[in-house]
């Protein structure tokens, strides 16, 4: 146990002891071990052998660079001069991308409406028979005798719309037209196209089914004036047979294929016995 | 051949910074002649050939010339040179490994035979063969510590310059170098055994 640890301490300074970099005193202990422990030794010897492999590696001449100052002078230069275009490069880009986002604004704010068909509005006439309710239909121009007006909204949709072509895609883009007649009369405002609004499942559900086409009319008069019939009551179906008072005798239905039915006035009751019934089980 | 370590002088150096943050080149041809050997060396010795140790060693000073407004004399100028330079010699090698070039041990023989005419063939040649054999060690060894054993036995560092420029504790250093140590000597171990 002694001797390995004592291992393991010289072994960690066999680098230092073989390059001769121990003192004197750690020198002589080494040196002691080693001529005690022969695997030490074996490991001492190697080490020595690195090292001195080491040592010539490191006194080995190594060739002359071939690359000299103004080598790199020139490259320093060249580094410089690409620098410099570049810098100068980048402010021109950027005033050049800035002038062209800048124009193409422009095109669009001037120009971007003339193209793409337009929803217009007939102007309100006070003595039509759809006064003050526009009519809404897609046209291109005008109809004689009337001024275009644009009137865009809120959105930026008619804007967009116009620029990409797309005005019958959006409802924005609408056109109000004014009559000379219209002057006379407050403006009315343009009504766009209904929303297909879908009715709310619950009235739907309080409404009931739809009403077949085929309905007799008394049926239907009855429905309109809030007559309907009281609903069937639900039967009542018990296993075990009711027996019927002994003064009264029930009405009996037989329907074939079904149960045998015994109605006792406000109640009605299944018996399960259908030997008495006509053996309907 | 024992590397000029940076005995650092502050003031001399803080003004070499000075001036060649300031743009002034002939500062910057002072820092080149000053340290352009030992930079040369060093990638050499990791890289393993003239021709890629001379790009490394433009590279570097041409980065440090670029960068030399980010020096903010933590470090010696040495020590900051020296950590670009490992870096582009690490870009290199991985690149080297991603495209599989082999290390080619010819090349050195090649390159380093000529100059010394002077001195004994038989130690010449003993001493090519030595190199060569640890150098093709070295090519083996996971690159921390083929770098730590550069940095340590043939540039001649200490610790803590080796610490700054790897960028970890002094204590780590030792640790890494122990351990680079004892793998190096097993592999030299292993080929100069019969069988190796």
């Amino acid at each position: 146990m002694w001797f390995r640890s004592e291992c393991s301490k010289v072994s960690d300074s066999l680098w230092d002891y073989s390059s001769q970099r121990l003192s004197a005193a750690e020198t002589a202990h080494v040196e002691r071990h080693l001529q005690q422990c022969a695997r030490c030794q074996a490991e001492a010897e190697a080490y020595r052998y690195t090292v001195g492999m080491l040592g010539a590696a490191r006194s080995q001449p190594i060739p002359a660079s071939q690359r000299t100052w103004q080598d790199l002078r020139h490259g320093l230069a060249t580094h410089r001069q690409a620098a410099r275009r570049s810098a100068d490069l980048l402010p021109r880009l950027t005033l050049a991308g800035a002038g062209t986002a800048l124009a193409a604004m422009l095109l669009v704010v001037f120009f971007g409406g003339a193209h793409g068909p337009k929803k217009t509005v007939d102007a309100p006439r006070p003595n039509g028979p759809q006064q003050g309710v526009p009519s809404v239909h897609e046209a291109s121009s005008p109809p004689e005798g009337m001024v275009a007006k644009r009137e865009p909204q809120a959105g930026g949709h008619d804007l967009l719309s116009s620029f990409l072509g797309f005005g019958s895609f959006f409802p924005g883009a609408v056109t109000r037209l004014t009559s000379p007649h219209a002057n006379a009369g407050p403006a009315v405002e343009p009504r766009s196209s209904p929303p297909r609004r879908r009715p709310h499942a619950r009235a739907a559900r309080l409404a009931g089914p739809a009403r077949p086409a085929s309905i007799p009319a008394d049926y239907a008069a009855q429905l309109d004036g809030g007559n309907v019939p009281p609903r069937r009551q639900p039967r009542n179906f018990v296993l075990n047979p009711v027996a019927p008072p002994a003064d009264e005798e029930p009405a009996r239905r037989y329907v074939m294929g079904s149960i045998p039915v015994a109605q006792t006035g406000a109640g009605v009751t299944a018996s399960s016995d259908g030997t008495e019934d006509g053996g309907a089980w | 051949m024992i590397a000029t370590t940076g005995v650092r002088m502050p003031g001399v150096e803080d003004q070499l910074v000075t001036r060649c943050r300031a743009g002034d080149q002939d500062a910057f041809a002072q820092v080149y002649a000053q340290y352009e050997r030992q930079v040369f060396r060093y990638a050499y010795h990791l890289l393993g050939n003239r021709e890629d140790a001379d790009d490394i060693k433009q590279d570097t000073f041409l980065r440090a010339y670029q960068a030399i407004k980010s020096f903010r004399s933590e470090s010696s100028l040495q020590t900051w040179l020296l950590k670009i330079c490992g870096n582009l010699c690490r870009d290199r090698i991985k690149s080297w490994d991603r495209r599989k070039v082999v290390y080619d041990s010819t090349l050195r023989d090649e390159q380093m035979g000529a100059s010394s005419e002077s001195e004994d063939p038989l130690a010449i040649v003993q001493r090519n063969e030595m190199t060569d054999t640890i150098f093709r060690v070295l090519r083996g060894m996971p690159e921390s510590q083929r770098i730590i054993i550069v940095l340590h036995e043939i540039e001649d560092l200490n610790y803590d310059e080796i610490a700054a420029i790897l960028g970890c504790s002094r204590t780590s250093v030792k640790l890494r170098l122990f351990r680079a140590r004892r793998a190096l000597k097993e592999r030299v171990t292993s080929l100069m055994k019969p069988g190796g």
